[in-house]
């Protein structure tokens, strides 16, 4: 293997790829690092995606889509459910097995050189400060890879830019706990998403079920580190599926964090940039991270391959990318999470009750612009607030 | 001092992302934690989503 590149990307995620694809698209030398066995493996995610904030560039195709939604229900911890129709598909669920690897593959295709069981443990650094390397341990050989630029795509872990002098450890009240199963053998409908919100169902959180097809889906929950405790979210996940679908199998489970920062612009330096939830790009509300971590990667990947056309590879160059990401997330970002600061706030008798407004609606009308003034007449304290979120300061 | 039921980690990276000091490896299916750096502030052991991680008094 050439031991000499224009850019290497840690991580092969939605955010690695994108950003070793478009780097590799501008011209420059490409080689991707993940340490799992396989691209896609394992589905640590709800794999839930708005369609209208999937990134242009990318056409999507029908082997990535499990089922297409356009119905979203709440379910208050009273049991009322609020549904909620759109006329349009509102987003899909994936097959992020399929979707993940696929991206890689046509980064490959581009031009892209990938490698898996590909764990990087160090960076390599100039005399005058400059990331300019990896040290990798691919399959179980030690080597030290060269690059003009790193990009840090290595997900919520977020040792590479640790590695490089940037703080991106998480604190309690930014990190989500999360755990999922994929449940079979239930009846569901495929076209909606099911949010239950409320402390009875999980504290400082919530839970979702979202429809994969072939009466089966992911069921999962997240709970605010602030809010949690050592195996508190498995034991929640365990009691709503042996409540709510005692006859179902589980035929996946697994942990995960989601980032729920507020939006972050420490994530570049000399030699290297962040994407994706390395960058902390995911929605704090939500924790919804595939589209963002999808644009901070193709724009980071835009900006690299400009970089090394220019043979400039500093900070001051690079901020270009922070820059435009900025410009893209810093809003909606700070919009979330003030919308979370303020649902943190709601208790289970303000869920119960904006159900019971909000089911006084007829299913026609009822809309989500709707449920949210329920919310602000039920909080009246806080619609300064809500005016700030909306007025953009 | 933190101990690991490794047989019940599932290698997420959750306690990763917390750990003010850096000192949790994950390389895909093992787990390591550095002793020596760790400050034993139990945030690990908080944000684990299965249990995994225990905290002990001694350092
Ligand atoms: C339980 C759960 C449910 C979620 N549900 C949704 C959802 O429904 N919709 C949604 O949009 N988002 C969801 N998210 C968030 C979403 O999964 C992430 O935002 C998204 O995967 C981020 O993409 P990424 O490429 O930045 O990181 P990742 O997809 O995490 O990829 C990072 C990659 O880097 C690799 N890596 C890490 N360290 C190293 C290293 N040192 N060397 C080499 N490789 C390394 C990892 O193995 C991994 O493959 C969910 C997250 C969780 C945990
Ligand atoms: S948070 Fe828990 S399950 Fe996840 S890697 Fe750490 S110890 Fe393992
Ligand atoms: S106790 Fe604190 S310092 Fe030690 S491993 Fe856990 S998070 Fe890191």
């Amino acid at each position: 293997m050439k031991n000499n590149w224009d850019v290497i990307v840690v991580g092969g995620g939605p955010a690695g790829s994108m950003a070793a694809w478009n780097s590799a698209k501008g011209g420059a030398s490409v080689l991707m690092l993940e340490k799992d066995r396989e691209i896609g493996v394992p589905v640590r995610c709800g794999e839930c995606v708005d369609n209208v904030l999937f990134p242009k560039s990318i056409k999507i195709e029908d082997k990535w889509i499990d089922t297409t939604i356009n119905k979203i229900e709440f379910i208050s911890p009273d049991s009322s459910n609020v549904k909620i129709k759109f006329k349009n598909t509102i987003g899909y669920i994936l097959d992020r097995r399929v979707f993940d690897s696929d991206l890689a593959k046509y980064a490959s295709k581009a031009g892209v050189t990938i490698k898996t069981k590909a764990y990087v443990h160090g960076l390599l650094v100039s005399d005058d400060g400059f990331v300019n390397g990896v040290k990798v341990n691919i399959l179980g050989d030690e080597f030290e890879l060269k690059s003009k630029i790193v990009i840090g795509a290595d997900g919520v872990e977020s040792r590479i830019g640790r590695m490089a002098g940037i703080n991106t450890a998480l604190k309690m009240e930014h990190i989500g706990s999360c755990v999922q199963a994929v449940v079979s053998g239930i009846d569901i409908e495929d076209d909606s998403i099911k949010l239950y919100v409320g402390e009875n169902y999980v504290p400082g959180g919530y839970i979702w079920v979202f429809p994969k097809g072939n009466y089966s889906a992911n069921i999962g929950l997240g709970i605010l580190g602030k809010y949690s405790s050592s195996g508190k979210p498995k034991m929640y996940l365990e009691k709503f599926i042996n409540e709510h679908f005692p006859n179902g199998s589980i035929t996946n489970y697994v942990a995960g964090g989601v980032p729920a920062t507020n939006f972050v612009d420490n994530i570049i330096e000399n030699g290297i940039m962040l994407v994706g939830d390395a960058a902390r790009t995911a929605n704090p509300l939500t924790g919804g991270g595939i589209n963002a971590a999808m644009h901070s990667g193709e724009i980071a990947g835009t900006c690299a391959s400009n970089a090394i056309k220019s043979e400039d590879y500093s900070k001051k160059f690079l901020a270009e990318y922070v820059k435009i990401w900025t410009k893209f997330q810093k809003k909606p970002q700070e919009q979330s999470y003030r919308i979370r600061e303020f649902a943190l706030d709601l208790t289970n008798d303000d869920y119960n009750h904006i159900a019971k407004k909000a089911l006084a609606i007829s299913e026609e009308k009822r809309s989500l612009t709707k449920i949210f003034k329920i919310v602000i007449w039920r909080k009246p304290s806080l619609i300064f607030d809500v005016i700030k979120l909306f007025a953009g300061f | 001092m933190i101990e690991i039921k490794k047989n019940l980690c599932d290698f997420c990276g959750t306690c990763v992302s917390v750990c003010p000091v850096d000192c949790i490896e994950l390389f895909e299916a093992r787990i390591e934690i550095d002793n020596e750096k760790c400050i034993n502030c139990g945030l690990c052991v908080k944000v684990c989503p299965l249990g995994v991680l225990e905290q002990n008094d001694e350092k």
